[in-house]
């Protein structure tokens, strides 16, 4: 990761950093389309009617958690959610988290063939590790103290195959979860042991030599035990052979970077349920090999980076008989990181070697109760602790010490919500969060969210939220040769605005049109100090406006059609110049049917992103990608099998490249395939 | 699973097609969203079809089977969906009923007390007569009422004070029974 004290001119990086774009400020007029209101007949889908009790009893209803730390229903939620199921993941042949993302509406991720960056409606930072979204994996927080890591592509802690649905929770949630939740939450939810019932193997085998394998066992037990283990290794060659023009020259192999893509990771996740006690936990450690020469190192030379992320923790989760829901979860994280590249000092190369080591633990206690059927009101508290946030940066021979620094973090957080149904179709939530950190002192963040359903099948929400997102330990102890640390930082705030309508059409359609604004305030970003150095520091503001309307449509013999339009208009508030890599239109369109049975499934996902600025001034082309996945479950007892083609019609297209890359933009994968096996026994 | 018609007409049809079909279904009419008071409303037809009322509830052999709904109607109207719907050879009937008409109240089998209401006014104002009193609200089964859904891991379940059913000589099956979580 991270910066490295040989790094290319900090010059370049604050110059380019702030350099937001051509300055063509587009007006923020959106128009709403003219909603149309369901003609809504009053007439029950047969199908239900006829079924028994046995099999209603089983029929799902829409949920979602991580909006409000209750499970409520999807329509309910005082947010803008998404939820992405196990059965979307297979059937369009999702690789990682970030496939899932970038699948979605309002969500973006850029890979710079290091990491992969999750931006949210038309704000995707270059270098930020995804850290303005919080990452939850079963309502544990992933990012870390030191770097804010959201983790999505390979590096990311959970197989998808393991995940039961994703929550996607739009908007400023930090009055429920404090820092990191500025865009939105990432809520994973794993799959129980019941749900495995028995021994799962899998293996994958696909383009740039790519293979995967992962074998889990689960199982709820005759004594209500319930409990799964899974392992998963991966492991890929890369592209082979990359071309950069920007280092076409005889002494950098005329930019050719060979054999330097591979990437590699193991990872574990385990679970033991019982009663109201959960014990779980899961590690993860990736090594990349970077071969864009990022940080100024020396070019088509081995240099990677290796990710590591593990944490235990034991939650509890209990309904009183006087209806409280009390919850609460204690746990110990860790974080490693280490990068290793040669730089050439003119005089010579040295190796050098910059890591960052992170312990912490924390606690967290709600309780949640719905008095006279109307108020529900929540409670909760939290507590995090590092024993250790660790960063160094040293050449190893020679040896020279450039940093070798140990931070702390304490960070205290205690939030009250309320829902209260006014009337049967008009319910106000609000809630405030009150969070100290031992580096800047105090925040306090409100939401509120007006959801009125004028009748069944229709929904408007209004929402307002602000969050925050603290100065991590990178930004606030990082100080070498050209950057200098800054204590001083204060966390960068963000009020959203959203007013969301949904709407059923009929049984099979649902229809959401979404107004947004974002206006964010001392965006923590690289600034150049009088003496040359390099330094975080609360500079800019943004605003981003945009709309957004989607459409989707579901059928019981497994038909899926959804498509969504986004135009979004993300500027920096000083110049008014467009955000680096902010497409201004997004579309998404997905299809999934079922051609044999419910067996047999082909699925086709088309994304489209207009151009994005550079953070050279150039532009990078519109991107579309399409992919294809034909998938097929129980075609044989216990067997799966899915075949996926990614970048179907092999179309060329890069994203910006951060300010650690010499290249301006970095070219994205073309054409590949993936086939994979899994086995039930 | 069974396949709805339009599905299956084109089951052998490949994807394209299917694709087409899914566009023109849009345009096509609209019917009743289904959600959690879709699958309620199946849940109360399934009552009225299967729970045995005592015969001195009903005035004679063609009297409908009343359903009461108290307070706010969720379901978009209930009795548009279960238009049609026989229990036995009963027609069923849908009325709105203030949960200050004892006499209202009384004179149907089942009453559906929507969660902007308080269960136990109206479990006081049948209290007695055979009526089952069927309740939004969790703890509705607690609170005076007979049947409450509970939304648990995203399904909706029952909770049922047989107990109380028994007492005003509403027989409930053990189908029914044996999915719910009993409460005294």
């Amino acid at each position: 990761m991270k910066f490295d004290s040989t790094a290319q001119s900090p010059v370049t990086r604050a110059v380019a950093q702030t350099r937001y774009g051509l300055g063509v400020a587009l007006s923020c007029a959106v128009l709403l389309p003219v909603f149309s209101e369901a003609r809504v007949r009053a007439e029950s889908p047969e199908r239900l009617l006829n079924l028994s009790i046995a099999e209603l009893s089983s029929v799902k209803i829409d949920t979602v958690y991580g909006a409000s730390k209750v499970t409520e229903k999807l329509s309910d939620a005082p947010s803008s959610v998404t939820l992405v199921t196990r059965e979307e993941i297979a059937r369009f042949g999702y690789r990682t988290l970030a496939d899932i993302l970038r699948s979605a509406r309002s969500f973006d991720v850029t890979y710079d063939r290091n990491y992969s960056y999750t931006g949210v409606r038309g704000f995707t930072s270059l270098g930020d590790y995804g850290s303005r979204t919080l990452l939850l994996v079963d309502g544990h927080r992933m990012n870390d103290p030191i770097f804010d890591t959201a983790s999505v592509g390979t590096e990311g802690l959970v197989d998808v195959d393991l995940i039961e649905r994703v929550e996607l929770i739009r908007g400023a949630g930090s009055a429920i979860y404090g820092s990191n939740a500025f865009f939105g939450v990432i809520n994973v939810i794993t799959r129980s042991g019941a749900s495995v019932n028995g021994v799962e193997g899998s293996v994958s085998g696909g383009s740039l030599d790519t293979y995967s394998g992962r074998i889990t066992m689960g199982k709820k037990l005759a004594n209500g035990v319930d409990y799964l283990l899974s392992a998963t290794t991966y492991a890929s060659e890369g592209q082979s052979r990359l071309f950069y023009r920007e280092f076409n020259s005889p002494a950098t192999n005329r930019g050719f970077a060979l054999n330097k893509d591979g990437d590699r990771y193991w990872s574990m996740l385990g679970k033991l349920s019982y009663g109201d006690f959960t014990l779980q936990s899961g590690y993860v450690t990736r090594e990349k090999d970077i071969p864009t020469g990022s940080y100024g190192s020396v070019f088509n030379l081995r240099n990677s980076t290796t990710d590591s992320r593990g944490y235990v923790e034991l939650r509890y989760a209990h309904e009183t008989d006087a209806g409280w829901a009390l919850a609460g979860r204690v746990h110990y994280d860790i974080y490693d990181y280490s990068g290793g590249a040669r730089y050439d000092l003119g005089i010579g190369r040295v190796h050098n070697d910059d890591s960052a080591r992170a312990r912490w633990w924390g606690a967290e206690a709600t309780a949640s109760r719905t008095f006279f059927n109307t108020f529900r009101f929540s409670l909760g508290t939290e507590i995090r602790k590092s024993t250790e946030l660790r960063q160094r940066n040293y050449d190893t021979s020679p040896f020279a010490n450039y940093l070798d620094v140990n931070g702390e973090q304490l960070v205290l957080g205690t939030y009250a919500d309320g829902r209260w149904e006014m009337t049967k179709s008009l319910s106000l939530s609000a809630g405030v969060r009150w969070d100290h950190y031992n580096s800047f002192g105090s925040t306090v963040n409100p939401r509120a969210a007006l959801v009125w359903k004028p009748r069944e099948g229709s929904t408007l929400k209004l929402i307002y939220g602000e969050a925050f997102r603290a100065p991590n330990s990178y930004q606030l102890d990082y100080t070498g040769p050209g950057q200098r640390a800054n204590p001083s930082l204060q966390p960068e705030t963000i009020r959203s605005y959203e007013a969301v309508a949904e709407q059923f059409f009929g049984t099979h359609w649902h229809g959401t049109v979404s107004l947004f604004r974002n206006e964010i305030a001392g965006l923590i970003d690289t600034e150049e100090n009088l003496r040359g150095d390099f330094i975080f520091a609360n500079s800019g503001d943004t605003r981003v406006n945009g709309i957004e309307a989607e459409i989707e449509g579901k059928w019981d013999n497994g038909m899926m059609v959804r498509a969504s339009y986004t135009r979004q208009d993300a500027v920096s508030g000083m110049t008014g110049e467009r955000l680096v890599n902010s497409p201004k239109t997004v579309v998404k369109a997905h299809v999934s049917a079922p051609l044999f049975r419910d067996k047999l499934f082909g699925s086709i996902e088309l994304l489209y992103a207009s151009d994005r600025v550079t953070l050279g001034n150039h532009r990078t082309g519109d991107a579309w990608l399409m992919n294809a996945t034909l998938y097929s479950h129980e075609i044989a007892p216990g067997l799966e099998l899915s075949a996926s083609v990614y970048n179907v019609l092999d179309r060329k297209f890069s994203t910006p490249g951060g300010t650690e890359h010499l290249q301006d933009s970095i070219q994205q994968d073309g054409r590949s395939f993936r086939v994979k096996v899994s086995h039930r026994f | 699973m069974e396949y709805p018609t339009t599905a299956s007409t084109t089951r052998r049809a490949g994807l394209l097609p299917r694709i087409l079909i899914g566009l023109i279904a849009l345009a096509a009419p609209l019917a009743h969203a289904e959600s959690e008071y879709a699958v309620k409303a199946a849940y109360l037809n399934n009552f009225a079809k299967m729970v045995r009322w005592p015969a001195s509830a009903f005035a004679n052999a063609q009297a409908p089977l009343v359903i009461g709904v108290v307070g706010r109607d969720p379901f978009g109207g209930l009795d548009g969906i279960l238009r049609g719907q026989m229990a036995g050879n009963r027609n069923i009937e849908v009325r709105r009923v203030s949960s200050s008409d004892s006499a209202g109240l009384q004179a149907c089998h089942l009453v559906y007390v929507s969660a902007s209401e308080r269960v136990a006014n109206v479990a006081r104002a049948v209290q007695g007569r055979p009526v089952l009193v069927v309740a939004e609200s969790e703890d509705a089964a607690r609170d005076g009422g007979i049947i409450g859904f509970v939304m648990q891991e995203r399904k909706l379940k029952l909770e049922i004070n047989n107990d109380a059913a028994r007492q005003v000589r509403i027989s409930i099956p053990s189908d029914i029974l044996d999915m719910a979580r009993i409460v005294k």
